[in-house]
């Protein structure tokens, strides 16, 4: 196994790209304001420096952003310093913004050497809101007199927001609130529910567009309960060590924003569906960072037909399946190389078969974000650990089946072609080899498919693919662009399939057809 | 009858892992030219002693000698070689043409290309199977043409020893006499020293020159087929024989 570690590495080291000179990696979470202000820092990076950037946006939340940041993989990504202070430094709230920010400051640069650079101006703090039509009728201004009614109404929460000691947990503590059921929502579903009136209060954002559209009323949050959500960019010390201009050109950004701009760039992004590389444009030129030159591509315009808008999406659909397919093709190429000599292996030293094989079986139950969020602070983010994950799952079903086919291999074949003196070696290649191909190529058949499927999950650590438009369509709850990912990669799954199917049928040896 | 024996077995026992005795002290010598039958029941230890001429069957105590040299020194690879093999379903290794399949020894011994064709041509006419056939895939062949196909390749290396292990078992009664018929003209021909497992008493009768019983590891009486017949020196070679006549 060692060899193969050692493999793998190699493959790794010229992907981990954060330890190249001249270019530097920009990582974003999963929503809307964090990957347009991520691209508003490439942008910038891009017209101000030589520095050659790249994107890492999408990352599936905290956790992996910062992991990502702490292991090399992004150089900097756009944080608030309340996510700082609660979530990953683990402390409680206490104090204004500017108390916040120089805690974040210090201790982040004495852990981990990690800098907060370039406070933007603005706070995207938790709130809750209510329907602005409740609020009026119950007289609801507060958090404390939604706490007084809270036994009457039904709660629906993000995922992230109800684990959380500085969201609902502590929430609940603070003010006493309890709410008659609680369900736990995608971020965009919320507003919907909220409009139907299948439920009564929400966490929202304070720069979300969304809330004057949907007529939502914030509570003020009167104990002071949320830590203030100043955001800011947070990059790595060597990075800013290594290209000082990072830290100078992001620092241009310091102050530049506010609530109701970022509401507004918000809602462009979210209601309007416009591409976060025109907003951040926009928003740049709005605070005068770069030139008024030349003129905006507008939006595309979006058909309301599902075919419209994947003719539309031609050109990202091609390279999202070419990504895909790379993905796929290298984790399989790697899980065939290892797993069929291990097939061998294990069926010549069979006290070891049942063991290997239930292990590899067990890896195929890690549930695969778990996986990929498990290798982050091993391999970073983006292509390669999103292939070691593929390439993990792909080895059960070779091995189960090299295995399994060489063993069981016509005996009475084998058997008389030993006693007729072939070496043990011939027997394999000239006889069990050819007989077991089938069974072998219809396990990698399987691992295929299992493969494709599983790689539109990569994109959640930033590795691309049809999963991109998967991830950003759930945020948006947009069905177009959920499918443009969905039907693309099922039809690979089903393509790929049938291809290796074909595959099969042509290893399978003469003289076997006949019979079945 | 010539005095060296080709094959040899001497006080040979054959105990499995889980102590399961197949041999229990086995001797017997088989003379250059002659058929010999192993007869008994399934677990009788007749398969067991066949395949330790071959070194299929490693024993646990006893000599076996080939050619007068005991086997356990010899190399089982360049061993088999030398020794014809055919078993109950012949054997024949699927994926490989009917001509590939007779070769497979001579090529073992690195035999050229033309002595291949050649001698694979020759078996296949002593066998009676046509040109057609031998570019057939055995799963496209009957039952008997495929036994027919195993004699050809256990005879191709023109080995001095063929082992037979119930090379007929798995065959309809007709076409199992047809093949009868076959292996004594053959015998007639090539007179190779044969060991012939079988469970049919008849058929050891018809084809063997001495007949071997065998039961739970032991050999109870050696002897040509007619001595067996009037002289059983056993209760349970009777009982066989009685069998034999219903």
């Amino acid at each position: 196994m060692s060899r193969i570690a050692i493999v793998l590495l190699l493959l790794a080291a010229p992907l981990h790209a954060a330890d190249r000179p001249g270019r530097v990696i920009i990582g974003s979470k999963n929503f809307e304001e964090s990957r347009l202000l991520a691209e508003m820092f490439a942008q910038l990076l891009e017209s101000r420096t030589d520095l050659q950037v790249e994107r890492r946006l999408n990352l599936a939340g905290t956790q992996v952003c910062f992991e990502a940041l702490k292991s090399g993989a992004i150089d900097v990504y756009p944080e608030y310093t309340g996510t700082g202070l609660v979530s990953i430094l683990g402390e409680t709230a206490k104090g204004g913004a500017d108390q916040t920010l120089n805690r974040v400051r210090s201790e982040f640069l004495r852990r981990w050497n990690l800098w907060w650079i370039a406070p933007l101006g603005f706070e995207n703090s938790w709130e809750i809101a209510v329907p602005r039509e409740l609020a009026e009728r119950e007289h609801l201004a507060t958090i404390s007199d939604l706490a007084r009614v809270s036994r009457r109404l039904h709660g629906g929460f993000g995922h992230e927001f109800v684990g959380r000691e500085d969201g609902l947990l502590g929430l609940e503590r603070v003010y006493g609130l309890q709410f008659a059921s609680v369900d736990h929502l995608q971020q965009a579903l919320q507003y919907q529910a909220a409009r139907k009136r299948s439920i009564d209060a929400l966490d929202v954002y304070s720069t979300d567009g969304r809330l004057i559209l949907y007529n939502l009323k914030v509570l003020r949050d009167d104990r002071d309960f949320f830590p203030p959500y100043e955001a800011a960019a947070l990059a790595r010390g060597e990075t800013l060590a290594k290209h000082p201009e990072v830290g100078s050109v992001l620092g241009l950004l310091a102050g530049s924003l506010d609530e109701d701009a970022m509401r507004g760039f918000n809602l462009r992004l979210q209601e309007k569906h416009e591409s976060e590389v025109v907003v951040a444009r926009d928003a740049l030129r709005s605070i005068g960072l770069v030139l008024q030159e030349g003129s905006a591509s507008p939006p595309e315009p979006r058909g309301s037909g599902l075919t419209v808008y994947l003719w539309s999406q031609r050109g990202d659909l091609g390279r999202r399946t070419l990504e895909h397919l790379g993905l796929s093709a290298a984790a399989l190429l790697l899980g065939a190389l290892v797993s069929v000599p291990l097939g061998l292996w294990l069926e010549r030293r069979r006290r070891w078969a049942e063991a290997v094989i239930r292990i590899l079986g067990l890896l195929q139950t890690i549930p695969s974000l778990a996986l990929l969020a498990f290798m982050i602070p091993f391999l970073g983010v983006g292509i390669v650990p999103a292939i070691v994950a593929l390439w993990l799952y792909s080895l059960f079903p070779i091995v189960r089946n090299t295995y399994t086919g060489v063993r069981d291999a016509d005996p009475r074949a084998v058997e008389a072609a030993t006693a007729l003196g072939m070496t043990p070696g011939q027997v394999l290649r000239q006889i069990r080899l050819p007989l077991a191909a089938p069974v072998v190529m219809a396990g990698v058949r399987t691992a295929a498919v299992l493969t494709v499927g599983t790689a539109t999950l990569a994109a959640f650590i930033g590795a691309g693919g049809l999963g991109e438009p998967i991830v950003t369509g759930l945020q948006l709850a947009d069905s177009s662009m959920i499918l443009s990912g969905a039907i693309p990669a099922a039809l690979l799954a089903l393509l790929v399939d049938a291809a290796l199917g074909l595959v099969e049928r042509a290893l399978r040896p003469a003289g076997l057809e006949s019979r079945s | 009858m010539p005095s060296e024996p080709i094959l040899e077995a001497v006080d040979v026992a054959k105990t499995y892992g889980d102590r399961t005795q197949a041999l229990a002290g086995v001797t017997l010598a088989v003379h250059p030219g002659e058929t010999v039958a192993l007869v008994g029941e399934s677990g009788s230890g007749k398969t067991t002693l066949l395949r330790t001429f071959n070194r299929m069957v490693e024993p646990s105590a006893g000599t076996v000698r080939v050619e007068g040299r005991p086997v356990a020194e010899a190399d089982p690879i360049g061993l088999r070689r030398r020794i014809g093999y055919v078993p109950q379903d012949g054997g024949l290794i699927p994926h490989w043409s009917v001509e590939k399949n007779v070769e497979l020894v001579p090529r073992l011994l690195g035999w050229d290309r033309g002595r291949r064709q050649a001698r694979t041509r020759e078996m296949l006419d002593l066998v009676g199977l046509s040109d057609s056939q031998a570019r057939r895939h055995p799963s496209e062949l009957s039952g008997g043409q495929r036994q027919r196909v195993a004699f050809a390749r256990a005879l191709a290396a023109d080995p001095p020893v063929i082992l037979l292990d119930e090379p007929f078992g798995a065959l309809d009664a007709l076409t199992r006499l047809e093949l009868h018929r076959q292996f004594l003209e053959i015998k007639k021909t090539l007179g190779k020293t044969t060991v012939l497992v079988t469970h049919d008493l008849a058929e050891a009768f018809r084809l063997a020159d001495r007949i071997a019983v065998m039961r739970n590891g032991r050999l109870l009486q050696l002897g040509p087929p007619r001595e067996l017949a009037e002289r059983p020196v056993d209760p349970y070679v009777e009982a066989l024989l009685e069998m034999r006549r219903v």
